[in-house]
């Protein structure tokens, strides 16, 4: 019993160095590009635009997929992952300043047929 | 080896002929949708898109509807909308720039013609002051006008009053220069039953007679003489201008120098009565003539008493008594 117990035990510890391992092989400027257009798209905004939020969420749901599967070991599936997570982020932001932009012809063109109206 | 070969033969095969996954058919078509949207305004971001695809369908190439293929689908999908999004910035942009042109066009043609108008109304505005001064001016000058005729009115209201009050009084006074004429004329005619008047180059001369004046040898106005004298100093006031001399006559009769004194007495009896009866005191005189300057001869009786007189001769007029 105390021999399997052993047994057990070194197979935790190995399994846990293991995870250890692989959590610190994400590569630091593919996260780095994940985290920073995370961070772009909320202080751009990105919560106030519906599909700006949900592009927003997909991307933060997929930095967490790409830990997750680096915590597995799986680092193929984490880098794509985090590709996956910066592509929903830059989504994110083009589609805040994409309705940020439309507001502001919108804003300009109302403003051009006042003028337009006042100058008959 | 040989079953080896065999089962990657069959792999392939299952490849080519199978089915692209739907997460890659939908990428394609986003990116076909973003080939037409974003061409021209978003080519990087269409060019990412492009690569993107390429890594997906060659991952589809290789390892058929795997999870690499579908998350390279994905990405190369999320990469086509990202470029369809930059793609509508970009229309959005210009979009803004064609409003915000438009605006500044607008803009200055509005501020032109609001210069155009705010000159028009200054125009109008100095017009209008230019109007107003005329119309102050003609005001001015109709009310200088007014007063000038009011003025004008005013005078000729005076002189038509003064005019009237000078022919009333000249008609006045004309009255009473006839009445004083009638007076006179009727005085005179009065007189001329008791006494005698004539014209002569030193004025109107009245004589009256001695007896019926005054008793022989005395000085004082008998009463008959008073009613004679009475009609005499109603004449003289008549015309109080002129200036009249009493002059005392005698017959020679006595001696000179007594003659002279009665006559002197007599004149001046004349004078006094006259001067009571209102004839103004600086206007006449006596004096006393004496036998001189008879008008009859002495010898007779009624020569004598012819020479015994009084003369009152009325001078012409500014001439003072003597």
């Amino acid at each position: 019993v105390e021999a399997e117990m052993k047994l057990l035990l070194a197979t935790f510890l190995v399994a846990g160095a293991l995870a250890c391992a692989t959590a610190e092989t994400l590569p630091p400027d593919r996260l780095a590009s994940s985290e920073g257009a995370i961070r772009a798209a909320d202080e751009l905004g990105a919560q106030s635009v519906p599909a700006a939020a949900l592009h927003l969420r997909l991307a933060e749901d997929e930095l967490s997929a790409a830990k997750a599967f680096a915590d597995k070991g799986d680092l193929s599936r984490a880098e794509l992952a985090l590709v996956k997570s910066t592509a929903d982020a830059d989504l994110a932001v083009a589609l805040v300043r994409a309705d940020a932009a439309r507001a502001s012809a919108d804003k300009s063109a109302a403003e051009m047929e006042n003028l337009e109206r006042s100058t008959r | 080896m040989k079953t080896a070969l065999v089962l990657a033969v069959l792999v392939g095969a299952a490849c080519a002929t199978t089915k692209p996954p739907q997460a890659l058919l939908q990428a394609r078509a986003t990116y076909a949708d973003a080939s037409v949207q974003a061409a021209a305004s978003a080519p990087a971001e269409l060019r990412d898109a492009e690569l993107a695809l390429d890594d997906a369908d060659a991952a589809f190439q290789r390892e058929g509807g795997s999870p690499e293929v579908r998350d390279r689908a994905y990405i190369a999908e999320r990469k086509a909308e990202i470029a369809i999004a930059k793609a509508r910035y970009v229309d959005a942009q210009k979009r803004e720039q064609a409003s915000d042109a438009r605006i500044r066009a607008l803009s200055a043609t509005a501020a032109e013609q609001l210069r155009t108008t705010r000159e028009a109304e200054r125009e109008a505005r100095e017009e209008h002051s230019v109007d107003e001064e005329r119309v102050r001016d003609l005001e001015q000058r109709a009310a200088q006008l007014q007063a000038e005729l009011d003025q004008q009115k005013q005078a000729n209201e005076e002189r038509g009053e003064a005019l009237e009050n000078t022919q009333e009084q000249l008609q006045n006074e004309q009255q009473a220069r006839r009445d004083v004429e009638q007076r006179l004329t009727t005085t005179l005619e009065g007189i001329r039953d008791l006494q005698s008047v004539q014209e002569e180059p030193r004025g109107l001369v009245i004589t009256l007679s001695g007896q019926v004046l005054f008793a022989s040898g005395k000085f004082d106005l008998l009463p008959a003489a008073r009613t004679a004298l009475d009609n005499v100093a109603a004449a003289l006031k008549a015309d109080p201008d002129r200036s009249i001399t009493v002059e005392g006559y005698t017959d020679s009769q006595g001696s000179p120098a007594s003659n002279l004194v009665l006559s002197q007495a007599r004149a001046e009896s004349v004078r006094r009565y006259l001067i009571e009866r209102g004839v103004p005191e600086d206007k006449i005189g006596a004096r006393g003539m004496g036998e001189d300057n008879p008008v009859a001869s002495n010898d007779s009786i009624e020569g004598r008493a012819n020479n015994r007189r009084v003369e009152i001769v009325v001078a012409p007029k500014n001439v003072e008594p003597r």
